[in-house]
Order: structure tokens, then C-alpha cells, then sequence
């Protein structure tokens, strides 16, 4: 494969795991606060 | 007698209650704003890093910050360095556009040979554009986040702005671990070749060849090159380290702490875009030969002499020796 491609796959994979994780993190956190009016 | 005494008991009883009605009517002389502060008196009573806070019962024990003075010097300082950015961008433009008019392309002096060599394997090749296409990216978003309400808004209009900025903002947060992985990767990759020697002194003596002093021999890596690496690794570090500090806000981190990494972060991005610019120049449109380095990895070996030579004679000694430790075939 070439190795631009390779970078672009891992650059689009990496950022869109980044995303679920901290996306995840954040509404789980903000739930867990009593008040912020956040939805499980 | 009896008419006479109530008669007397009213009397006084006007005669007390008179001045008494006559003194609650008069107003009083007591200024009710006389012992308050005024904002200036209180900012300028405040030192250098206190602030006017109280207390909360909420978990998010920042709002309890009510006056923080050192904001003014940022919001000044933030828009000092945003007109600074713009002029350390179209300089860069504006130099690279002025070299190339006079300079024109560096050419390979005797032509290109036909033959290559192996410059940079596939991980080499993959750190590279891992770093560089989430760079370009978080440039081009960072770029929106400094100047898009005053350049992009008007053009394309709060609709799309907003959409355009929303996603960006987004993008720019999520690449971010891409690029500190190439750092990391390509430090790792290349830091034994980026090591100040002595002959780094006498290509930049000679200008690197840029400026008609002819091809000062180089190794693996020349003066210039290195300078881009540690570019690339220290400044890219800060600015991931600053981009991080205000991802994660108030991780052991004040007011203050956020300002400053809010303000370090655009001015060095701004630096670093600067020198990405140049070396995007030099290595595509400004040398003939550069960019297959990064392309395909495969250099013509004319290229090569005349910017590397002794990495050249490097790998030349290297696979004679090669040559030589070969056990010989017999012949058949």
C-alpha cells in the first residue's frame, strides 16, 4: 500500500476513535453530574 | 377638675409628639453609595496575579472567579498576536514569491542520470505524511479559528460559517493525536541523522547552495534539514502540549495557566506554519528532484551527490563492504 494512503487511513481511523472515546468520556461525565440537565 | 388634667395631658402630648413628627419628615444626611468601591479602585487595588473570587457549592469550582485583570492583558495580548500572525504568514509568502523570482528553480547541475537510489524506506515515507496531511489540516482550521469570522464569514455567510467552523473545530481537536503520533514516530525515526555536526557550520557558510556558492557536501540530513526537525519536534511539541492543556481545561491548570496556553498556541502555530511553507516550497516547486525523497523514496543519484555527498559515500563505502563480505558463488 502506499504510504501517503496508509497515513490518511490511520489519520481518519485515529481521529474517529479519538472522537468516540472522549465524545463517550464527556457524556458520561456530564450525566453524572446531578444539574447539568445532560441526558443519559 | 377632671376635664381640666385631660385637657393639660393632650397639651403635652402635642407638645411631645410635635418635634418628634417634625424630625422623622426631615431626610437624612447618610449617603448610602459613600463606602462602596469603584471598579477601578478595586482593579487597580488588586496585585499581579490576585483576582476577586467567592465561594461556590457547585462541583465546577471556577465560577466561583468573579474579577480575573489579567484578562484584559489577554484579550490585548490575543489580539496583538493575531495582527502578528498575519504578518509572519504573508511575509513568508511574500519571501518564498521574491526568492523564487530571482533564484528561479534549483536545478540538478548535470542533469538528471536515470539512476536512483533508496532515500527513505516506507516508515519513513508513512511518519512523514502522517505528520504533514494532519498538520496541513490543523493548519488550515486553526487558520479559521484565528481569522475566519473577519475573512471566511462574509464570504460565505453565518449559515455556512458555522457549519464550516463547527466541524473544523471538531477536526482540529481529533487530528491533534495524529500529529503528536508523527512527532513522536518521526523523532524516533530520525534523530540519530539530526544531531548538530560540524559540517552544518560550513553548509550554512556557503548558504545551504541556495544563494550560487555552489553544493556544500551534506550528509543524510543538511544544516537546513535540521533546523526543520527540530522545528517540527519542539515546536510542534509545544503546540500540542499548549492544544492539549486546553482540551483537558483546569486539569491542575488555573485561569491564567489557560490564557497563556491559549496565546502560546496560535503564536508558535503561527511560526511553525511559517517554516512549513518554506519547506513545502523547497521541497516541490523550489528544487527539481526534491519531493521524490517523500514521493516514491527512490532520488536520482545525480540529486543526490550534489546535496548529500557524503551520504552518498556513505552508502557506497557501505555496500561495497557488502559486496566484499559476500561469500563468492562458485561457478558453474
Amino acid at each position: 500500500m502506499n504510504a501517503f494512503l496508509l497515513a490518511v487511513l490511520v489519520l481518519i481511523g485515529s481521529s474517529y476513535g479519538a472522537a468516540l472515546v472522549l465524545e463517550n468520556y464527556q457524556r458520561s461525565v456530564e450525566t453524572a453530574y446531578v444539574g447539568s440537565g445532560a441526558k443519559p | 377638675m377632671r376635664k381640666t388634667l385631660a385637657l393639660i395631658a393632650a397639651c403635652i402630648a402635642v407638645a411631645i409628639s410635635g418635634p418628634t413628627a417634625a424630625t422623622a419628615q426631615q431626610p437624612t444626611s447618610v449617603n448610602p453609595t459613600a463606602s462602596s468601591v469603584q471598579e477601578d479602585q478595586l482593579l487597580n487595588a488588586l496585585k499581579p496575579n490576585e483576582s476577586v473570587s467567592g465561594r461556590v457549592t457547585i462541583p465546577d469550582s471556577q465560577s466561583r472567579l468573579l474579577i480575573q485583570p489579567e484578562g484584559r492583558d489577554y484579550q490585548a495580548e490575543r489580539a496583538q498576536n493575531a495582527q502578528l500572525g498575519g504578518y509572519i504568514i504573508i511575509g513568508a509568502f511574500a519571501v518564498l514569491s521574491l526568492f523564487y523570482l530571482v533564484r528561479g528553480r534549483i536545478k540538478i547541475t548535470g542533469g538528471p542520470s536515470g539512476r536512483t537510489i533508496t532515500r527513505f524506506g516506507f516508515l519513513d515515507r508513512f511518519a512523514h505524511w502522517l505528520t504533514s496531511t494532519a498538520f496541513l489540516l490543523l493548519a488550515l482550521t486553526g487558520l479559521n479559528l484565528s481569522y475566519g469570522r473577519t475573512l471566511v464569514l462574509p464570504i460565505v455567510g453565518p449559515e455556512t460559517f458555522t457549519v464550516l467552523t463547527q466541524y473544523g473545530k471538531f477536526t482540529h481537536n481529533y487530528i491533534s493525536f495524529a500529529f503528536a503520533a508523527g512527532i513522536i514516530l518521526m523523532f524516533l525515526l530520525w534523530v540519530k541523522d539530526n544531531l548538530p555536526a560540524s559540517g552544518d557550520i560550513r553548509w550554512f557558510a556557503q548558504g545551504g547552495g541556495l544563494v550560487g556558492l555552489g553544493h556544500p557536501p551534506a550528509d543524510r540530513f543538511n544544516g537546513g534539514q535540521k533546523l526543520i526537525f527540530w522545528s517540527v519536534v519542539g515546536i510542534g511539541s509545544a503546540i500540542a502540549v499548549t492544544g492539549y492543556i486546553m482540551m483537558f481545561p483546569f486539569q491542575g491548570t488555573t485561569m491564567a495557566d489557560m490564557q497563556w496556553a491559549n496565546v502560546w498556541h496560535g503564536l508558535l502555530g503561527f511560526i511553525l506554519f511559517a517554516i512549513m511553507v518554506a519547506h513545502i516550497y523547497i521541497g516541490s516547486l523550489g528544487m527539481e528532484g526534491a519531493f521524490a525523497a517523500m514521493g516514491s523514496g527512490q532520488v536520482d543519484a545525480n540529486w543526490a551527490r550534489e546535496h548529500h555527498s557524503e551520504w552518498v559515500a556513505k552508502m557506497d563505502t557501505d555496500a561495497d563492504r557488502g559486496s566484499r563480505s559476500a561469500k563468492p558463488t562458485p561457478a558453474e
